[in-house]
């Protein structure tokens, strides 16, 4: 490995999953990558003060709290449909940090059944989760993962701006 | 239309779909690239010159060095996931926006190569990922999880100087 590939390594957030965990199969890479979005979302919902759930980095964006309300609106219904269980109830009028971090952990609990349940027959399994008709079952959970990576781009920025650093960025342990 | 074109048409999208129904997986992936692909380079076309040198605060990267970063990386996803040795290193060299531009479509260019001749049975054999094994998929499904969590952070940066991300703009 190059000196300069080993720097984009560390500048990865989405490595710490990929690089604590082998990942040889298409099942094993997914929970990986679940795993470390899941990671960061958490850690990042847990860090930011209370007080900063109402922020937002310009007028016409989404408060942080409503960032962390829409991954558990999203996560929740998909891994539920995924799951072929009730749907939870809309975090979307919820606007304290207590509110929003248990909600969040609903949400993160019902895509851990899905999610740690996989295996590599669910390769050829079919869902209907969201738009459309049925799609490939790993194809729906790396949807979930590419969401909650594009909303968590969202959330360290923010962070950032509140001079809080963003989980992924946090020294290694 | 003529109805020889109208034929071919149908023919052309029968194959497509053929294509797909065999290839359910590495098929989603394709398109999920190629959305994230569009949005990440209708961004960097979109964000003024004089704007790439912008950063929110000073502890993040530029909206010039996020293209640099996303350029490099698609690079080291792509040319792991083809079993080649290839670095780009865009973000610490590059400054321009027509030189960023440039570099990351290129990074893309080299990626539509992998992405366009992956299959469900290519995506499941394994290739080197820093040292590690890994499914060619994984590598892949990855690289387009990195790209949308930066796409995020472009989003923000769009937003707060006033321009409407790709993603939001609405459909013609």
């Amino acid at each position: 490995m190059t000196r300069y590939s080993m720097m984009i390594l560390g500048s990865l957030s989405v490595a710490g999953g990929l690089y604590a965990q082998q990942a040889t199969t298409e099942a094993a890479a997914l929970k990986a990558a679940y795993n470390g979005i899941k990671n960061n979302v958490s850690k990042a919902a847990a860090k930011m003060p209370d007080d900063q759930y109402g922020f937002k980095a310009t007028p016409d964006i989404r408060t942080y709290g409503a960032l962390i309300a829409h991954i558990t609106d999203a996560n929740g219904r998909t891994c539920a449909a995924v799951a072929g269980s009730t749907p939870p109830g809309s975090a979307g009028s919820k606007t304290s940090k207590a509110d929003l971090v248990e909600a969040l952990k609903a949400s993160f609990d019902i895509c851990d059944g899905v999610f740690n349940s996989l295996s590599d027959e669910d390769a050829t399994k079919t869902v209907s989760a969201g738009r459309g008709g049925p799609r490939p079952k790993f194809a729906v959970l790396w949807g979930v993962v590419t969401h909650s990576n594009e909303m968590y781009g969202y959330m360290s920025v923010y962070m950032r701006l509140k001079g809080v650093v963003p989980p992924s960025s946090e020294p290694r342990q | 239309m003529k109805p020889l074109s109208l034929m071919t048409m149908a023919l052309a999208l029968g194959c497509v779909w053929t294509l797909s129904a065999q290839n359910p997986l590495s098929g989603e992936t394709k398109n999920f690239y190629t959305q994230i692909k569009t949005n990440l380079v209708k961004s960097a076309e979109k964000m003024p010159e004089a704007n790439y040198s912008f950063q929110p605060t000073d502890s993040v990267r530029t909206f010039g060095q996020i293209i640099g970063h996303v350029a490099d990386a698609e690079i080291l996803f792509c040319s792991a996931a083809k079993g080649e040795k290839k670095d780009s290193n865009a973000e610490k060299t590059l400054k321009s926006k027509a030189e960023l531009v440039a570099a990351l479509k290129d990074s893309f260019s080299y990626c539509d190569g992998v992405y366009n001749s992956l299959t469900d049975a290519s995506g499941v054999e394994k290739v080197k990922f820093f040292g590690r094994d890994m499914t060619r998929l994984g590598v892949l499904n990855f690289n387009i999880a990195h790209s949308n969590e930066h796409y995020g952070n472009i989003v923000t940066y769009l937003r707060i100087k006033g321009l409407v991300p790709p993603s939001s703009e609405s459909s013609k």
